[in-house]
């Protein structure tokens, strides 16, 4: 095996990836829907191959710019139209909603208790009266809104008691 | 709309880069697959059984006259002959101009090693196999109780 060939190889892929992926927005590496995560997956299988020589790089090229190509036309589609939106990323969907759990919501997205709990804890909450809205968002994480009396004291709180003093 | 045209743009570059790499630079082993790469995979498509996958990696000429089913057949002869192939090597390869020849070496079950060499020839800038006597003359070779290229 010729060590400078796979050099060259590999400096040409990293280039191409780095200005493909710059080219397709910020969404394909970074906290994305479960699809940008296959779409990374894709690559990062595609770009082995072209590493050993496995295939031509024009394959490799034309395979991972196509991905690449129809990544870009959904999330334009996605960006455009609110119902291609919702079937190709999902929509957010209540897990809690005034401190009770949604049976409905947990069940389809398989969420037992105790995980969902889990995940709420991270916003330190302990206790689930707390919670006005808990809900999955297309990113597959869990976003938590709390009610009005347990959210955290902020500095226009300051004013508000100093104003109430007086 | 810029994003399509963008990345339409970097893969006409590149194309045209490439391009220019292995058809003006008559490059024959960065960009394409090295004739002992095609060997290794070659062979381990036909060790596993992807004959069909295994079709495309020949010339032309050869693919013409072989089919996946006779290529199966021919498999199916080796490994009854030499044993069930369970690891396979690519060698050194030669280029000379369009023509190179590399080898690879099979590992079978009961650890025998078979030594193949197999002809190629460049089409549109890739190395495909120019023909199977190698593979061929391993069969009947070894029904002859003689093979020179096989160690135990």
């Amino acid at each position: 095996m010729n060590f400078m060939s796979i050099a060259i190889r590999v400096v040409f892929a990293y280039v191409f990836l780095l200005c493909l992926v710059r080219l397709s927005g910020k969404q394909t590496i970074s906290e994305g829907t479960p699809f940008d995560f296959v779409i990374a997956l894709i690559l990062g299988d595609l770009i082995d191959d072209l590493f050993w020589a496995e295939i031509p790089a024009m394959q490799f090229v034309v395979a991972a710019s196509f991905l690449i190509f129809m990544h870009v036309l959904t999330t334009i589609g996605a960006f455009n139209s609110k119902t291609f939106a919702q079937l190709v990323q999902g929509k957010p969907c209540d897990l809690i909603r005034n401190g009770e759990f949604n049976r409905k919501t947990q069940k389809r997205e398989r969420l037992p208790d105790k995980e969902v709990l889990g995940e709420i804890r991270r916003f330190e909450v302990g206790d689930l009266r707390e919670v006005e809205v808990a809900c999955t968002e297309p990113s597959d994480t869990i976003a938590v809104i709390r009610k009005k009396w347990a959210q955290p004291a902020q500095k226009m709180d300051l004013e508000k008691l100093r104003k109430l003093r007086s | 709309m810029k994003q399509i045209i963008s990345i339409f743009a970097l893969f006409v570059l590149t194309m045209s880069l490439l391009g220019v790499m292995i058809y003006a630079g008559k490059d024959d082993h960065i960009m394409v697959p090295p004739p002992e790469s095609v060997a290794e995979q070659f062979t381990r498509f036909i060790v596993t059984q992807r004959f069909s996958r295994a079709l495309p990696l020949l010339s032309e000429n050869l693919a013409q006259n072989i089919s996946a089913a006779e290529l199966k057949e021919l498999a199916e002869a080796l490994t009854e002959q030499l044993g069930q192939g369970v690891e396979v090597k690519s060698g050194t390869a030669q280029i000379q101009g369009d023509e190179a020849e590399a080898g690879v070496s099979i590992k079978t079950r009961q650890q025998k090693e078979i030594h193949m060499k197999f002809q190629f020839v460049r089409e549109k800038g890739l190395w495909s196999i120019r023909e199977l006597s190698n593979l061929t003359n391993h069969i009947v070779n070894t029904t002859g109780g003689e093979h020179e290229d096989e160690h135990t």
